[in-house]
């Protein structure tokens, strides 16, 4: 499913000094698998899931998701792939602003065009009734709670039926009821449709919830149990600019 | 293509003041040319129709040719002065002259002119073939002094029918109310609509204007306070001769040329020159509305611009939805194409319109029709101009939605 290979991330900045922020020599995550990445802030996972989204190409490495190779496509295609194959909830939800709810859905499905003209807007309505919100379709973001943004950005990460799903701190602004139902929701909608989900998260009431944990410190990652992490320690030790 | 379309839309609607007053500013750079253009052909158009029903040279007092076709013909202005009745003798004994209609200017009822004339006006026709232009509708044509016949319009006006008396008035247009001549005339007839200015006018004899005059022992050749020139009794203000052909046509005007007494004009030629005035004031206004264009464009382009730098933020969430930097290129170009093809739209029904009601208020006024007809001629540079703008003044802004940085925009460090 998502393979990482040899990855390094170096952020430059003229005039101060370059700093590597990922150094991953090889990660797999099968089908249908549901990681927790845990670390702190700054230490690489929205960079590392910018990367796996096809958003940031990194400095060195393959990655390769349902058998492509994300940077060795151009551009469109990428951007194509994404739309069609993962998806992604942002940490701070970032919905369309001036579009409802429901047009909110329904553009990364006219972008990816994996879902039928006809079929789109029921798919919409229907996600949208998953996480209780039929009753805000014609809303829009700024009308809506925290807790109803996420679940959009929620619904909207899942409408195209990804193969990989990343979740960067979802729960971070919920309450643990409401928590507890998003998380419930996203496991299973990925379980459902085989997708792998990869939650970053430092929130500790969800580590019960996924049997792969890893963690993600100063750019390296270690396992917190067994699994998808192979040789986690192994470091890359040349970063280039 | 139709997905792009409605993401242009829903920017445009995302900054409602900014998109409207856009489309003010290119609607009304559309519209200028078109009102100034429109309403500078339908005046031509009323012109020449105007002086369509008699297809004659006329005679009068020197001075400017083209007041005196306006004064004679379209019945604008002050005539330019009066003539000698011996020059009008002098055509009616012309071989020259097939028709010869006395005209005596200078005074009216209620802003109607009061024209004195001869029942040779009956006789006046467009071309040969043609039936003659004035035909009595009810009543008689007058047979005595201070009887009245009324132009079609004019009854109307005035509300005067067959059988009532009017006072008429010194001057071509409405004055003091007291400045009234004694001796009321009577209207006897009405005419059919002729569809020149001269439906607005009223017939009595030209003796009836000597003699109102003479009554009064006015000054001999002014109106007393309108200060128009007046045909006294040995005077005529102009004549309208229908020659007998082409060339009796022109020497009939060569004769008049070389001569000190009177002059002679082609409404054609004089009006052709009036047209020359028109055409230069069209250019003019219509180099301001393309430069109203311009300045349409920056507008569009200073909205667009502060938009894509307002919206950095959504284009990089767009990205991230899977839309590829051409589709945002796309979408930014057809926000300038929609705002101008939408302003080009609501120029034209604005133009049109203003051009309408403008010709309403104007022929109202001055019993010169003013046709409105649609343009076709224009259709092309009126599409093309916004079109072009709109392609030129999207292209920065559409570079700058291009160039966005995902990352840097969703994920400010």
């Amino acid at each position: 499913m998502l393979h990482i290979d040899a990855l390094t991330h170096t952020y430059t900045a003229s005039g101060l000094e370059a700093r590597t922020v990922l150094q991953i020599d090889t990660w797999t995550v099968e089908r249908g698998a549901q990681v927790l990445l845990r670390g702190v802030s700054g230490s690489g996972k929205t960079t590392l899931f910018n990367i796996i989204a096809g958003l940031l190409r990194p400095t060195h490495g393959m990655i390769t998701l349902d058998g492509r190779a994300l940077y060795s496509m151009g551009e469109s295609a990428r951007d194509r792939f994404r739309a069609a194959r993962i998806g992604y909830i942002f940490q701070t939800h970032h919905l369309m602003p001036g579009f409802t709810v429901l047009e909110n859905l329904l553009m990364p499905m006219q972008f990816a065009g994996v879902i039928p003209a006809h079929q789109r807007n029921e798919r919409a309505r229907s996600l949208l009734d998953h996480v209780g919100l039929s009753a805000h379709l014609h809303h829009r973001p700024n009308q809506l709670s925290t807790g109803q943004r996420l679940r959009v950005a929620v619904a909207r990460a899942l409408v195209n039926r990804p193969a990989m799903l990343l979740a960067d701190e979802p729960t971070a602004a919920l309450d643990p009821d409401n928590a507890d139902r998003v998380m419930t929701f996203l496991q299973e909608s990925c379980r459902d449709s085989d997708a792998a989900l990869i939650v970053a998260s430092h929130d500790p009431a969800l580590a019960a919830r996924f049997p792969t944990r890893l963690d993600l410190r100063a750019g390296r990652l270690s396992p917190e149990s067994d699994t998808s992490v192979r040789e986690p320690h192994t470091i890359i030790e040349s970063a280039p600019a | 293509m139709s997905y792009d379309l409605f993401l242009a839309w829903r920017g445009l609607r995302a900054r409602p003041v900014s998109t409207i007053i856009t489309l003010v500013i290119i609607a009304l750079a559309i519209a200028l040319p078109i009102t100034v253009l429109t309403l500078g052909d339908g005046a031509r158009q009323g012109i020449i129709r105007a002086s369509d029903p008699f297809g004659v040279l006329v005679v009068g007092a020197k001075g400017s040719g083209q007041q005196l076709v306006l004064s004679t013909i379209l019945l604008q202005g002050a005539p330019v002065g009066n003539m000698r009745t011996s020059v009008f003798e002098s055509l009616q004994a012309d071989p020259r002259a097939a028709l010869v209609v006395p005209l005596a200017l200078g005074d009216n009822v209620g802003g109607a002119r009061i024209v004195g004339t001869s029942d040779a006006l009956l006789q006046l026709r467009p071309t040969v073939n043609e039936p003659p232009a004035f035909r009595i509708a009810s009543g008689a044509f007058f047979a005595a002094d201070y009887q009245a016949v009324l132009g079609a319009g004019a009854a109307q006006s005035l509300g005067l029918g067959i059988g009532d008396q009017f006072a008429a008035a010194h001057g071509v247009e409405r004055g003091l109310d007291d400045d009234v001549h004694e001796t009321p005339y009577t209207v006897v007839g009405i005419f059919d609509e002729t569809q020149s200015p001269y439906d607005d006018a009223v017939f009595v004899s030209v003796s009836s204007v000597w003699k109102a005059h003479e009554a009064e022992g006015a000054d001999p050749g002014l109106s007393a306070l309108a200060l128009v020139p007046v045909a006294a009794s040995d005077q005529l203000t102009a004549a309208l001769v229908k020659p007998v052909g082409f060339i009796e046509a022109n020497q009939l005007w060569q004769t008049f040329a070389a001569g000190t007494e009177a002059q002679a004009a082609f409404p054609g030629q004089e009006l052709g020159a009036l047209f020359d005035l028109l055409a230069q004031g069209e250019r003019i206004l219509t180099i301001v509305g393309y430069l109203v264009l311009v300045i349409a464009g920056l507008t569009v382009f200073l909205s667009l611009y502060s938009a894509i730098a307002a919206r950095q933020g959504a284009i990089a969430l767009m990205r991230s939805l899977g839309a590829d930097r051409l589709t945002i290129f796309r979408v930014v170009i057809l926000e300038a194409l929609l705002i101008t093809l939408i302003g080009a739209l609501v120029g034209r029904v604005t133009g049109y319109g203003a051009s309408v009601a403008i010709a309403s208020i104007l022929s109202t006024g001055s019993s010169i029709p003013i046709p409105i007809r649609f343009l076709p001629s224009l259709e092309p540079l009126l599409w093309l101009l916004p079109i072009g703008l709109g392609l030129l003044a999207g292209i920065i802004p559409a570079v700058q939605a291009y160039r966005v940085d995902v990352i840097e925009k969703l994920f400010p460090a």
